[in-house]
């Protein structure tokens, strides 16, 4: 299995499926008399993250982190405040977007977009926005938008509600097709019967209803439904986290399988980081809507730089009462989104804080290889470019996908 | 353009049931069958609705109108046979002069104030209940117009029965459809149409249909008979019932649209329209069912007051015998013209009890029946109560 | 499937098979070598419990059969899959089974000397109809009831249960003080209000106590100053009052030395008025009238005959007691002689908010359930469980709603818990790590059966039965990155119709013959190690 899940995977020469750059949720608090707006939660703050073919992104972090809303934005359920989402964007394209993103990022605060007015910054937002109306699925539309909804799936926690009840399993997964209008009408439901076969059901079931299965046969009936458009990209929602163990190690060695045969991508969120190990060949980590740690999965799990990975790691019970370990019991609860801490939003619980932590936000920098930590702990060493802090102006908004940010004074 | 399915070389499935599994909607209803079988009330509720409705059959074959006295035979108190078909056998006579025979009363006034009841049944539509069960006449104000109750109870079954089942059921599915949309798109939708349901609902409900039909009906549109009248006041009666199905079915996709399963339609790309008639819709019509069950006694009650209230306005020339009307019109409209008129209370009130004791009897046997059958049928289909 | 009876080759998923080197003889098991007797006495017998449900789809067998034992001050995991049935053991045990579908038809669960099922046969009669699976049950009720009655005695003050989601075991229009202070009031009453009776402010070690704890408040560090404050609570013979001291003192902060006034003004609540004593001592008659008829309920189920006498005797005293004192509620409505209770429950919560490791007691304790996290709802649960220091408490998943920190947060506190306060916990989840944190021992279950028991240690290293085995291979681990997630071939059975003989048959790699016809024995490997498996029977006559 190691070399299947190759932990040398990160680098991998496979095309890139997804890419997000700079995705931003918030979502406004409406209070007062006429429901004003009154603040934002912040559910995801500047969360990038790319997706190979066949490899499995694992996405952690605790409730209320916004991984699930990153599944969500990943997949244009729900629109964007801000940022870029690209679907297959070419080898050479994606190169230059690193190029650009790279550039543009010392001019970008990492708390909201600021950029400066610069004649260069303004070309280089230029070029951003052409490459973004060809690949990014926030622009598109129609036809295009339907045939790039085909091919990214998701497949959601709860496999009791994700299922409507009075319908039968064989529309429940025929329905993707009949959306798309694929085939005549025994067609669709010839391939609903392959389909239950692949996840390793009888195509008798065909003809019950959701209540009559458990809770790992509905897990597998959702993923018959996630594959039925033979898409490219499947989110998985916290797939196992309804189900027992026994079943869990099923569902897992089916999507295992699944991959390998159909060269699927998948990016796995869960809070289980036993489990997202098992499957994953990258993992980001998430705190109240940032990326604070990415790193392929040995590498994150054998040298875990950022206090909350580390705290998160050594949280989790290991099924061996032999095993002693050094714990890290974090104090506190973590804080709500609608009013993250200022600064390293991790340091109000940080066993390692400094004072540095309330004031400024650290950016996710590379500090290995393909490992990016978002720490003061491991001190920013690039350049700082030309733009400084007085240049940045009011052309921040055109930066982040043609959403306009009100820019923060000073 | 249907585009092709790439079949895979597996061997084609079937994927028809095989002959010896069974439908599995039909053993979806069977179950519910089993569960409302060990319901006492509501099989009870169930015993009366099946023997209304054929009542109501059983009145569409009567050949007479109901207040044809000829045919329909009466029993003439005191005589202690019944009269032979085509002898007229209303107790008439001219007032001021004796009564022919006891028992026999001619004016309100006159009938004492408990009449022991004086009948006896006989199948076949022969043998009447009682006699005696007048109207006003409303083209000839002074005289008695008489009609028979028992007929007019038969007959009084399909009518009520036609009427609440339209009613109820044109104002369901209407509010289910605007409470459908408004709850699932939100927003600016929601918010007009739920004002505009506010409006709706803060409308007197009987004053409304009383002069919408009467109003309309004037205007002679649709021309000026009984069957227009009915229709006009079917349709104003919807105009006012659907906004409380509006509410309540918004509440219920409010919590539905949450569900996961129309998030994983939106991730395969459905439609909204699709979404709400495919997946919103059937898992939101439970609450409509209760309301539905509730409203249906409740409808011919409803219209009983609106004759009462406003009769020669809505039908001038004809009466209908629906049961709430029935139930009306037992009562002495000179009462109410007393009241009105006079300001004082004179009520005496001498109405052989039995004319305002069955129509509302079956009203009463009618909405209870609904009601016990409908809790039952809840019961049965819920999901948690499941045993 | 395996037809012969393997050697005894390294076990599915152990340690062992894991890394591929044989475990050397020191291996770490628990080597109990000590006489039974010297053991820590038994607080739980459960006899062969057998719960069945009824329902339209047939008779649920829920439980076939379980036995287990718990000593004091021991841990003991129950664990299992969705559907093995060990919530319905722990709510069997305390009666919370709702009667119609479910019902206990048979077993005995032994708890200080008495057996809380002690009326089952009485309370239900059973009759097969012909022709049909079904079961006639003829419920009576009032028995039913009455049973349930009893369980009054035992349950809070002997076994008190932690429920799933803390966010709704609370009642959200209580406060927490309001809520953890009327458990206080009904299982400890009698100590609570005997204290504050006779709390003796005028005593002369009160003074020179005061005194003391303003002096270390001065300068010295938040444990000496609660030392002291403890000090002054002895002194004044009520305990809250030290708490009560300490919190006025933290929060007066720098001019803590000053608050001599203060102190002297809070103790005002310790002298309470004629009026206010004469509700105490009616609360406290009615703490001792619960107790009484605690005791009655407690021999009744001891002796399994009903004491109506002494049973109607309590009740008559409560009564009239009622009616005697109704003018105190009347007047208390108006007046404030409730008062002197509520503080004293309110500082006692406080107290034991901060046994629970909650930062903040006396917000949390003013506080309202819907303010609060999942995990210090699950702390306040905690500490409301203990308030009456049951003999044995029952967790059922109490960590499984809760995020990964927050569970590492509660799983120390249990474990912290443990060697201070020396409560036996029943701790059920379906998580093998959690139980391999706070464990002793472990009951592995399946199907409504207990297929093995065994200290914590010896079913990590050595798992027997092979279920056990399957679970510990699906279980991915960090540690162990590159294991291969070995999925139990088939599924849970329908407790309907559960397979015939050893319910985990169809899908056992080394099934035999025999196990489809009988229920495999319980056999013991080694000190305290059962497991209920043919593999470890011996030869067995094969038919």
């Amino acid at each position: 299995m190691t070399a299947e899940r190759g932990s040398a995977v990160s680098p991998t020469q496979a095309p890139v499926v997804v890419s997000a750059h700079n995705v931003r949720k918030l979502f406004p608090i409406r209070g007062g008399v006429f429901s004003t707006k009154i603040g934002d939660v912040r559910a995801v703050d500047g969360v990038s993250l790319d997706v190979r073919e066949g490899e499995t992104v694992g996405l952690v972090g605790e409730s209320g982190c916004g991984k699930t809303t990153v599944g969500r934005l990943l997949l244009r359920l729900i629109e964007p405040t801000s940022g870029h989402t690209f679907y297959r964007p070419p080898e050479a394209t994606f190169e230059r977007l690193n190029q650009i993103y790279d550039q543009l990022a010392p001019s970008l605060s990492p708390s909201d977009g600021v950029a400066s007015a610069s004649p260069e910054v303004a070309k280089l937002l230029e070029e951003l926005d052409g490459i973004a109306d060809q690949y990014s699925i926030y622009r598109q539309r129609g036809k295009n938008l339907a045939k790039v909804r085909e091919k990214l799936q998701i497949v959601f926690q709860d496999p009791f509600s994700s299922l409507s009840p009075r319908m039968l399993i064989r529309d429940v997964v025929a329905e993707p097709l009949e959306i798309h209008h694929v085939g005549t009408r025994s067609q669709r439901y010839q391939r609903v019967a392959e389909l239950l076969q692949e996840v390793g059901l009888n195509p008798e079931h065909l003809w019950r209803f959701p209540h009559e299965f458990s809770g790992g046969q509905r897990q597998r009936i959702g993923i018959a439904r996630a594959l039925a458009l033979r898409p490219e990209f499947i989110v998985l929602d916290e797939p196992t986290s309804a189900l027992d163990v026994s079943v869990q190690a099923q569902i897992l060695n089916i999507l295992r399988r699944l991959q390998q045969e159909q060269r699927l991508s998948y990016l796995f969120i869960s809070h289980h980081l036993s489990v997202v190990r098992a499957i994953s060949h990258s993992v980001v980590v998430m705190y109240l809507g940032k990326v604070v740690e990415r790193a392929p999965t040995d590498e994150l799990f054998t040298r875990p730089l950022h206090p909350y990975t580390q705290a998160l790691l050594s949280a989790i019970p290991i099924p061996d009462p032999d095993l002693k370990r050094e714990r890290i019991i974090l104090q506190g609860d973590v804080p709500s989104p609608a009013a993250p801490p200022p600064g390293c939003r991790f340091h109000t619980r940080c066993p390692a804080v400094m004072p540095i932590c309330s004031n400024v936000e650290p950016p996710l920098i590379q500090v290995r290889e393909h490992h990016y930590v978002a720490c003061h702990l491991y001190p920013d060493t690039r350049a700082p470019s030309a733009a400084s802090a007085a240049e940045l102006g009011p052309a921040a908004g055109a930066l982040e996908g043609g959403a306009t940010v009100p820019p923060i004074a000073g | 353009m249907v585009a092709e399915v790439p079949s895979s070389s597996a061997a084609t499935v079937s994927t028809r049931p095989s002959g010896r599994r069974p439908n599995p909607r039909i053993v979806q209803w069977k179950r519910t069958w089993y569960f409302l079988r060990r319901n006492t009330l509501a099989m009870v509720g169930l015993g009366i609705i099946v023997f209304l409705v054929f009542v109501a059959l059983y009145a569409l074959t009567q050949p007479y109108p109901w207040t044809d006295l000829n045919n329909y035979c009466a029993y003439t108190p005191g005589s202690g046979n019944f009269c032979a078909p085509g002898e007229p056998s209303v107790c008439v006579y001219t007032p001021g002069t004796a009564a022919p025979a006891p028992g026999c009363y001619q004016t309100p006034k006159q009938f004492p104030a408990f009449i022991p009841p004086t009948l006896t049944f006989s199948p076949f539509a022969t043998g009447p209940l009682p006699l005696g069960s007048f109207i006003a006449n409303v083209q000839n104000p002074g005289s008695l117009q008489f009609y028979n109750l028992y007929q007019g109870i038969l007959r009084g079954a399909d009518w009520s029965l036609m009427l609440s089942v339209s009613i109820v059921g044109s104002g369901a599915a209407i509010g289910l459809l605007v409470g459908a949309i408004s709850g699932y798109f939100g927003g600016l939708v929601d918010e007009a149409l739920m004002r505009f349901v506010d409006v709706m609902l803060s409308i007197p409900q009987l004053l409304f249909v009383l002069i919408t039909v009467a109003v309309i009906s004037q205007l002679a549109i649709f021309g000026d008979s009984l069957a227009t009248r009915m229709g006009l006041l079917i349709a104003a009666f919807v105009v006012v019932w659907w906004p409380f199905y509006a509410r309540i079915v918004r509440g219920q996709v409010l919590v539905t649209r949450e569900m996961k399963f129309v998030e994983a339609a939106k991730a395969s790309g459905a439609s909204a329209g699709r979404i709400v008639r495919k997946h919103i819709i059937p898992n939101s019509v439970y609450p409509v069912f209760v309301q539905m069950s509730l409203d249906v006694g409740s409808v011919p009650l409803l219209i009983g007051g609106l004759i009462y209230l406003g009769f020669t306005t809505i039908f001038p020339s004809n009466t209908f015998p629906e049961w709430g009307t029935l139930s009306a019109l037992s009562v002495n409209p000179s009462v109410l013209t007393s009241i009105l008129v006079n300001s004082e209370l004179n009520i005496q009130v001498y109405v052989p009890w039995w004319m305002m004791l069955f129509p509302g009897l079956m009203l009463f046997m009618f909405a209870i029946s609904v009601n016990f059958l409908s809790d039952g049928l809840r019961d049965a289909l819920d999901p948690r109560l499941r045993r | 499937m395996a037809a012969s009876i393997p050697e005894r080759a390294p076990a599915m998923g152990s340690k062992e098979m894991m890394t591929g080197v044989p475990l050397p003889a020191t291996a770490p098991l628990s080597t109990s070598t000590e006489p039974e007797a010297a053991r820590a006495p038994v607080v739980l017998d459960v006899r062969d419990l057998k719960t069945y449900f009824f329902t339209y789809d047939g008779v649920v067998k829920a439980l076939d059969g379980v036995s287990f034992k718990i000593r004091k001050g021991e841990t003991l995991g129950l664990v299992g899959e969705t559907g093995c049935g060990k919530s319905v053991t722990a709510f069997s045990i305390t009666r919370l089974i709702t009667d119609p579908p479910g019902r206990v038809m048979s077993g005995k669960v032994l708890f200080r000397g008495a057996n809380l099922l002690w009326n089952l046969e009485r309370e239900a009669t059973f009759k097969p109809i012909r022709n049909t699976g079904r079961v006639k049950i003829r419920r009576r009720f009032r028995q039913i009831q009455a049973a349930t009655e009893r369980m009054a005695a035992v349950r809070g003050s002997g076994i008190s249960t932690i429920f799933q989601e803390p966010t709704s075991a609370m009642n959200p229009i209580f406060s927490i003080a309001d809520q953890i202070g009327e458990a206080l009031l009904i299982h400890r009453g009698t100590l609570i209000v005997d204290a504050l009776l006779n709390a003796h402010t005028d005593d002369p070690r009160v003074d020179p106590a005061i005194d003391h704890l303003l002096e270390i408040a001065r300068h010295g560090t938040n444990a000496e100053v609660r030392t002291a404050a403890m000090a002054l609570g002895d002194a004044v013979g009520v305990p809250s009052f030290g708490t009560q001291a300490y919190y006025i003192l933290r929060e007066a902060g720098p001019s803590a030395s000053e608050c001599r006034p203060d102190i002297i003004r809070a103790m005002a609540r310790l002298r309470p008025s004629g009026f206010q004593r004469t509700y105490l001592k009616r609360e406290l008659r009615y703490a001792e009238l619960r107790k009484q008829i605690n005791d009655v309920f407690l021999t009744e189920m001891r002796t399994g005959t009903p004491h109506r006498m002494a049973r109607a005797s309590v009740n008559r005293k409560h009564t009239s007691m009622r009616i005697r004192t109704l003018y105190l509620d009347v007047w208390g409505i108006r007046g404030r002689s409730r008062q002197a209770l509520k503080d004293e429950l309110f500082w006692r919560t406080v107290g034991l908010l901060e046994g629970v490791a909650i930062a903040n007691p006396v917000q949390v304790s003013r506080g309202f359930p819907h303010e609060l996290s999942g995990g210090m709802l699950q702390r306040v649960m905690i500490a409301m469980s203990l308030s009456s220091e049951p003999d044995i408490l029952l967790a059922d998943e109490p960590t499984t709603a809760l995020d990964v920190t927050i569970q590492a947060q509660i799983l120390e506190l249990m474990r912290d818990l443990k060697s201070r306060v020396g409560t036996a916990i029943v701790l059920i989840t379906h998580d093998l790590a959690v139980i391999a944190e706070v464990a002793d021992r472990v009951c592995v279950m399946y199907a409504g059966h207990i297929v093995e028991t065994a200290p914590v240690r010896d079913l990590y290293n050595r798992p027997l039965h092979p279920y056990t085995q399957g679970l510990l291979a699906s279980i991915p681990r960090l540690d162990q990155p590159d294991k291969e997630l070995i999925s139990i071939p088939g599924s849970v059975p329908n407790l309907i119709t559960p397979p015939s003989g050893c319910r985990f048959h169809p899908r056992c790699p080394y099934a035999m013959p025999v196990c489809k016809t009988t229920h495999p024995p319980t056999t013991v490997e080694g000190t305290s190690h059962t497991v209920a498996c043919y593999l470890y029977t011996g030869p067995v006559a094969v038919e």
